[in-house]
């Protein structure tokens, strides 16, 4: 599924939070989202999931508006992550991620797909859990889990590696990766530097609401960009042809406006 | 699904029936419920017949009718706050119900006809919730429409209070006080036939959210990536919350408790869905405000406890120990 985002804003009260974002992410490709906190991110994610309208601009999927798809059909294409991800009750794993096939309501298939995602977020063990029982780690796992059990053409996650200790990190985009070869669109939310740089293939570099890089890691991840995003420089080396990114020392606190 | 998922339905199903029959033999006059039956459908005008439809029915009717709309009500109103502690006077209809059968209380209608009370009470619920769906529609969140709630029972609670304080007479003013408690007593098949349509389509909004409150789950982001349309489910959870609950206080009074505490006790048994826990706790329900009912029968306290009171009593302390033994299962 092709999403693009033409020219978007958003408005948060009176405050625009997101302004002439343009950006596109294709089939077999994983996008990051990478800005400092509340550059927008989030915002934008929402909005490229359908999730919210934009304020100005538009978002389309495969060249269609979301509201020409339908809610259900849009359901069953495009899986969304929600950032830090609550489970009110505590349901079992395995219940959670079967929520993943409520836009299907395909009985026969429906334990295959679940079984298959469970695997792949690497929590099959853990299938019998109550929800409230697991580590902040684990529950995050299991929520990729349950996106991954929509099966779906798009896969747009929020931070899904940011309470993974450094083994699950490595997993975790390892899956989104896969998903990608497989066809998918991904898009992703990502903080660190060196995972974005070794397993994304475009970046879009957001500050306080606007894209200033979009393009290979290699185009947007320089110490220049980086600089002007985050305020920090960087030390950078490459390794068996993948290049490693470490934040060193602060030059300022990020830009706000 | 595990056993004890499947059979809980049936099983709960099986109990409503066993205690509405309870409902139909136990009562303050001897009865052989036989042959009143048979008087019944043979179209005698006997007076066990009269009993049985003129009493026994509508209580037992009313009952299981007011204990599934709480049950139902309250599961529904919990999964879509995501929250336990929610019941289903909170989005203030049962308040703005008690204080239109108080009106109609005070006004002196209540005395010119004996379908005054609960017309005042639907009258004061439709009203509620006509405010509160134009606030839903107006694309209110969960949270302002339950703030909405508490400000509007608060509202209604300092008028009934009013009214009480104006009261005319004393005698008044302790009717006023003794209907608020809630009870099934004394009410005909004309209250079953007034209150029964709203309930039915309250119950029928409510159960159509069942896939919703099971997405709700992960929150309202992650529901609405499912396809779950998130203003259609409040709407249908609280216009069918207000329906339902409206006309159970329309026709009986205040009953608390069952709303909050029969969700808690079936949630376990259900794994924590609320999809499927909302069937359950209105069966759930119904078999509680019936057991309250006979049981406040069979005490032998006259005149009769109310049954808010008794489910409160029961309530109450049995709320205090499911939370004792959550607390050790936690540690």
């Amino acid at each position: 599924m092709i999403i693009t985002g033409q020219d978007l804003r958003a408005v948060r009260g009176t405050r625009t939070v997101l302004d002439g974002v343009s950006l596109e992410a294709r089939p077999g490709e994983v996008l990051g989202l990478l800005g400092a906190n509340g550059a927008g991110k989030t915002t934008l994610l929402r909005l490229l999931a359908g999730l919210e309208p934009p304020a100005g601009g538009n978002v389309t999927f495969d060249g269609r508006a979301a509201s020409s798809i339908g809610r259900a059909e849009m359901g069953r294409q495009l899986a969304y992550l929600a950032q830090g991800g609550a489970v009110s009750w505590p349901m079992t794993v395995e219940a959670v991620v079967a929520l993943g096939r409520l836009p299907h309501g395909d009985a026969p298939t429906e334990a295959a797909a679940i079984a298959r995602a469970m695997a792949a977020a690497d929590t099959t063990h853990l299938r019998a859990r109550p929800a409230g029982s697991l580590s902040g780690g684990e529950r995050m796992r299991v929520l990729l889990a349950r996106a991954l059990a929509v099966e779906g053409r798009a896969l747009l996650a929020d931070e899904p590696v940011a309470a993974l200790d450094p083994a699950h990190q490595l997993h975790t985009m390892e899956v989104l990766r896969a998903k990608a070869r497989d066809g998918q669109t991904v898009v992703v939310v990502l903080h660190d530097l060196t995972l974005a740089s070794r397993f994304c293939h475009r970046i879009a570099m957001l500050s306080a609401g606007r894209l200033i890089a979009f393009g290979t890691p290699g185009a947007v991840l320089t110490a220049d960009i980086l600089a002007a995003a985050y305020g920090v420089t960087v030390e950078a080396g490459t390794r068996a042809g993948e290049t490693f990114i470490l934040p060193w020392t602060r030059i300022r606190t990020p830009a706000h406006e | 699904m595990s056993r004890s998922h499947r059979w809980l339905i049936p099983g709960l199903g099986l109990l409503v029936a066993v205690l509405l029959l309870g409902s139909l033999a136990i009562g303050y006059a001897p009865l052989d419920l036989k042959a009143a039956l048979g008087d019944v459908l043979a179209g005698r005008q006997s007076l066990p017949a009269l009993v049985l439809l003129q009493l026994r029915l509508p209580r037992a009717l009313l009952g299981a009718a007011v204990g599934f709309s709480l049950g139902l009500t309250g599961a529904a109103m919990q999964g879509l706050m995501r929250n336990p502690l929610a019941d289903p006077g909170i989005v203030g209809v049962s308040g703005a119900a008690a204080l239109g059968a108080v009106i109609a209380f005070y006004s002196g209608f209540a005395n010119a006809f004996a379908l005054a009370l609960p017309l005042g009470g639907l009258t004061g619920a439709a009203v509620a919730t006509a405010l509160l769906l134009a606030l839903a529609r107006r694309g209110g969140g969960t949270t302002l429409l339950i703030l909405a709630g508490v400000a509007l029972n608060s509202l209604c609670g300092a008028l009934t209070a009013l009214a009480l304080n104006l009261s005319p007479s004393p005698y008044a003013a302790l009717e006023i006080v003794f209907w608020l408690m809630g009870s099934l007593a004394d009410r005909s098949l004309d209250h079953v036939a007034l209150a029964l349509p709203f309930m039915v389509v309250g119950w029928g909004l409510v159960l159509a959210t069942a896939r919703g409150l099971d997405a709700l789950t992960l929150g309202e982001d992650t529901a609405a990536s499912l396809g779950i349309p998130l203003r259609r489910l409040r709407l249908l959870v609280i216009g069918g919350t207000a329906a339902a609950v409206g006309a159970s206080v329309a026709v009986a009074g205040a009953i608390g408790f069952v709303g909050l505490v029969v969700p808690h006790l079936l949630r376990p048994l259900v794994g924590h869905r609320p999809g499927r826990l909302l069937l359950a706790s209105g069966l759930g329900g119904a078999a509680l405000t019936l057991a309250a009912d006979i049981a406040l029968r069979l005490l032998p306290i006259r005149p009769e406890l109310k049954l808010g009171v008794v489910t409160a009593l029961i309530g109450a302390p049995f709320f205090l120990a499911l939370l004792w033994r959550l607390r050790r299962e936690a540690e």
